[in-house]
């Protein structure tokens, strides 16, 4: 071959003179690239896992950032119902998986201090002393009360041990401090608890009626995405009832600051107008609706009969509002495409809490802003597993697992059968509920209790006998800290695992049931709540009855015991949980999409052929119930002359034991105060930053004070979160008759100053 | 402002490559004639003159990929670029774009970190990106490595009465500063999901057509928009409502 080539004219010096060339600018591209993908900055992250929120019940899904085994960072998971959206307090998850004074050993009150000892020892004592008294008191003597943070699994295992094993009823928990009245008032009015509707429906909503409820503070995602929706479309109203001048209500277009624990006469008026303008559709409520007065069905004429004594014009003094301003709400309610009403503690705890609720869903009944998409009743959770954990599984006093009750001998059998246990096993009475259980602790009646995952000495209304029945019973406190109030009177304490420390599945407001994986260890001796119950069910001699040793096994015996109910979750199986972000029930097979939506189309027990059917009950009727106002017990006097009610802030989760140990948390919230609007405080003398005194028939205690225009005259607002600030000393105990729910939100109470700002 | 000095970088950039030409052509023709004088103008006019033209190419590349056009000229980015102009996305780029609080340059508006005054680590991501596009060595739907930095929505909302009146933003402010909490984990979905943008999934098809392509046209029209607006600021009221 010749140096030179024939046709181009390319010397060989030349050609590798340009093949050095392109060698070398390829090469540094290359190399280049090479190196780009070498340095590229991943984060702090090195692998995601997905995951449901530890807090409140909007359970929004999270994407757990790990780096080995510690957690780096928590991000909204996008492609969860949530859409990415979380609050502040789900931020903050990676330091509460890092908090350093966790406990981790077991222990036993020896001279009145706790003391280490070895799981062995404290479930060998645990075991005896129940034992011993449901010898010796029978099985009423002993009680469980556990909370609707804990997993599916753990809350499902402990309702069947006592109920079908140690044979007693008394099986509650805090979600009867927070949902219990909605759950009554779903099964009153549909025959099966739990929502029709969803969140999707805030995307198709066009009026808000948010009742009850500081959506803004206590289920910021929910409010994200009601404002979302507000701007997406101008023809969407917030209307916003509450007391209190909250953030949601300064963002409504319409709020209705009502007088405290009257907003019953609202309602009513509401649905006085919708019958007076003839707001409804006769077809509708002929084919789909019965009217009740609790006791016996009526006609639609009683209904319309019973509503003429809550006319604006009759009510609206009471209210607090003018004729004009329920008028103009009930016109809304009825009139917008599709009203979806949401609410929470505002309804939920108040004495007449069940009539609230039944009156909610009959407002939407007769104007018929149900069973489309934007139109149902949607009651927001305190909890992150209130509903799937405890209402769903029955781990309730008074109800059995799917929708049954315990005073009802048909259910009591079907469970007896499903559990495999003899008829009869089951008591037929209902047993304690929170308020009658504490008391029944302090009766002496209970003789020894456990209590996982929450924090009654903080919690529970009327604290002061309360505390005084912890004392008196032999009492078992599994938590995840050590120092919570409730921990103080433990004679047992059991180390428990936290959040993703163990695995189980969450069920939020809107039926969905969420997988929560394992991503750590828990640490030093923890258990999970599930391991522990376990251990003592086998350690009582009902290691047949539970026979299950891990949460998948508990699991897949409950989701096959579903399926002979109307919630039948049975295509949820866990490898779906696993892929799936969450799935809403019923779900009854393994291709099912799960329902978006109740009673209408695309719900697997509607008819072919149906539009809307309200299965739940027998002849396929939903009710509307005649419920009258009955004034609270706790009415304003010359001693007494104003409102104590309480809730949530922002940055703080229940009794605080989680968020306040977290500084930007507790940073933002600060420490508990009473809050009082500015002219009840210029007519007291008070300054922000004063010590007072707030008082009611119940106790009193002193703290300090800040003036806001966030309250209402006439109502003072505090928060309890801060176990130096049991503001629940002083709140009533009055409940509701049906669901026991305790009446937070209304207290009367008397003020007065203490020592001023400048003597602090 | 910005756009004058572009057209007049192109401008620029085109007459120093001609003049360029002009005078490497006259060199080579002249080699073995031209003085001394002339030789030494060699080194201003193959090595000056060149740095000067890659200069301004670049700053022109850097400043042209700032707009919406440049993006969705890429494939795997007409996900994005179709969002901002669907009527029913709610994401926070659509939501943006549709409601002009971005006026030009939207996807920029909210990626600060390229540009020719970006910081290294968006030229190395920028030159990784671009590897990866023309050698078809990417997976759809693709991923955003690393961490979104919070400076980019601060940099607009921080001083601002709403970021103010929002109580809960005051105890993180540091946290949002090292971005270990995301702006968007409380404001939700940038863009739409890696599962709407998986290939085969039910939105993909529509996501990845050319229906929505923002052209210049538009971009025109919302510039005169804009203008108009500023000249009637009524009228943004009057369409607002």
């Amino acid at each position: 071959m010749s140096e030179n080539s024939s046709n181009g004219g390319l010397s060989r010096r030349r050609f590798l003179k340009l093949g050095t060339g392109v060698t070398a600018v390829g090469g540094m591209a290359l190399g280049g690239w090479g190196l780009t993908e070498i340095i590229v900055d991943k984060g702090p992250t090195r692998s995601w896992h997905k995951s449901v929120c530890r807090y409140c019940g909007t359970g929004c899904g999270i994407m757990v950032g790990m780096h080995g085994k510690k957690v780096t960072r928590i991000r909204g998971d996008l492609e969860a119902h949530n859409k990415g959206v979380i609050c502040i307090k789900g931020n903050m998850l990676a330091e509460l998986t890092q908090l350093q004074n966790r406990a981790t050993k077991p222990k036993i009150r020896k001279n009145g201090k706790l003391e280490e000892a070895s799981w062995n020892e404290v479930m060998s004592l645990i075991t005896e002393k129940f034992k011993s008294a449901i010898d010796q008191h029978g099985p009423n003597s002993v009680a469980y009360y556990g909370s609707g943070q804990l997993l599916i699994e753990e809350s499902y295992t402990a309702n069947k041990l006592f109920k079908a094993g140690f044979g007693t009823n008394n099986v509650d928990g805090n979600p009867r401090l927070c949902m219990a009245s909605a759950a009554v008032g779903y099964t009153q009015t549909f025959g099966k608890d739990e929502p029709p509707g969803g969140y999707d429906d805030i995307d198709h909503a066009e009026c808000f009626f948010l009742i009850g409820s500081n959506t803004y503070e206590c289920h910021p995602p929910l409010w994200e995405r009601i404002m979302i929706r507000k701007k997406s479309n101008p023809n969407v109203k917030i209307i916003c009832v509450d007391p209190r001048k909250t953030m949601t209500a300064k963002k409504a277009d319409i709020h209705l600051p009502v007088v405290p624990g009257t907003d019953m006469l609202l309602l009513n008026a509401m649905a006085y107008e919708i019958v007076r303008n003839e707001w409804y559709d006769p077809e509708f409520l002929v084919e789909h609706i019965k009217f009740s007065d609790g006791k016996r069905t009526v006609t639609f004429e009683d209904y319309a009969k019973f509503l003429e004594d809550y006319t604006p014009q009759k009510v609206a003094g009471t209210l607090g509002l003018t004729p004009r301003q329920i008028e103009e709400v009930a016109y809304e309610f009825a009139s917008s495409k599709a009203t979806l009403s949401m609410w929470t503690m505002g309804i939920n705890q108040r004495s007449q809490g069940v009539f609230l609720n039944n009156t909610l869903n009959s407002l939407h009944l007769l104007s018929q802003q149900i069973c489309r998409p934007g139109a149902s009743p949607l009651s927001l959770t305190g909890q992150s597993n209130a509903c799937g954990g405890v209402r769903d599984t029955g781990s309730l006093s008074h109800i059995l697992p799917n929708g049954r009750l315990v005073a009802n001998e048909k259910h009591r059998n079907e469970v007896e059968e499903l559990w495999g246990v003899p008829k009869g096993t089951i008591a037929p009475k209902p047993g304690l509920d929170a308020v009658n259980l504490f008391r029944a602790m302090n009766d002496e009646r209970v003789k020894a209790a456990i209590i996982m995952c929450t924090n009654p000495a903080q919690s529970m209304p009327n604290l002061k006998p309360v505390k005084e029945g912890l004392d008196k019973c032999f009492l078992v406190v599994a938590d995840v800290f050590e120092d919570t109030e409730t921990a103080k009177h433990a004679d047992v304490f059991l180390p428990a695992a936290l959040w993703i420390e163990k695995e189980g599945v969450y069920g939020q407001s809107e039926r969905r049931y969420q997988l929560i994986e394992k991503l750590l260890d828990p640490p030093g001796e923890a258990k999970s709540d599930f391991d522990i119950l376990v251990d003592f069910a086998n350690r009582m001699g009902y290691g047949n009855l539970i026979a299950y040793k891990t949460p998948e096994e508990a699991w897949d015996e409950y989701r096959k015991f579903s399926a002979a109910s109307y919630y039948n979750f049975e295509g949820m199986t866990r490898a779906r949980l696993r892929k799936e972000r969450g799935l809403q029930w019923p779900c009854p097979t393994e291709d099912h999409p799960g329902t978006e939506r109740r009673y209408m189309k695309g719900d697997p027990f509607v008819k072919a052929g149906k539009d809307i059917q309200f299965y739940g009950k027998p002849d396929d009727k939903a009710i509307i119930f005649l419920r009258p106002y009955i004034p609270s017990n706790e009415q304003l006097s010359e001693s007494s002359p104003m409102h104590l009610t309480t809730g949530r802030v922002v940055e703080q989760w229940h009794t605080g034991t989680m968020t306040d140990k977290i500084p930007s948390l507790s940073k933002g919230s600060g420490p508990g105060v009473f809050y009082l609007n500015p002219q009840d405080a210029q007519n007291m003398g008070i300054k922000d930053g004063d010590k007072i005194e707030v008082s009611s028939r119940y106790g009193s205690i002193i703290a300090k004070v800040k003036i806001s225009d966030h309250e209402t005259k006439g109502v003072v607002f505090a928060s309890f979160y801060d176990p130096k600030f049991l503001v629940n000393e002083v709140v009533a105990d009055n409940f509701d008759p049906v669901s026991k729910e305790p009446e937070y939100k209304v207290t009367a109470v008397s003020v007065k100053k203490v020592v001023e700002v400048e003597k602090l | 402002m910005i756009g004058g000095i572009v057209d007049l970088v192109k401008i620029l950039s085109v007459v120093i490559f001609i003049l360029n030409l002009g005078f490497v052509v006259y060199i080579l023709k002249k080699r073995e004639t031209i003085s001394r004088r002339v030789k030494k103008a060699v080194f201003p006019g193959l090595i000056v003159l060149p740095a000067v033209m890659v200069f301004l190419a670049n700053y022109h590349v850097f400043e042209t990929s700032k707009t919406v056009e440049a993006c969705q000229s890429c494939h795997v980015m007409k996900p994005f670029t179709n969002d901002l102009v669907n009527e029913k996305s709610m994401t926070l780029a659509a939501r943006h774009y549709k409601n002009n609080w971005i006026p030009k340059d939207q996807c920029y508006g909210c990626h600060k970190d390229y540009g020719f005054n970006g910081n290294f680590k968006a030229k190395t991501d920028g030159y990784r990106h671009l590897m990866r596009y023309i050698t078809g060595t990417y997976q759809e739907p693709i991923e955003y490595k690393g961490e979104f930095n919070n400076a980019n929505c601060m940099s607009c909302h921080e001083a601002t009465e709403k970021f103010q009146e929002v109580k809960m933003h005051t105890p993180i402010m540091d946290q949002f500063h090292d971005n270990s909490v995301s702006c968007l984990n409380c404001h939700g979905r940038a863009h739409p999901t890696r599962l709407q943008r998986t290939p085969g999934s039910t939105e993909y098809k529509n996501l990845i057509s050319d229906r929505h392509r923002i052209d210049s046209e538009d971009l025109g029209s919302m510039k005169e928009y804009i203008e108009l607006i500023n000249e009637k600021p009524n009228l943004a009221k009057v369409n607002n409502q």
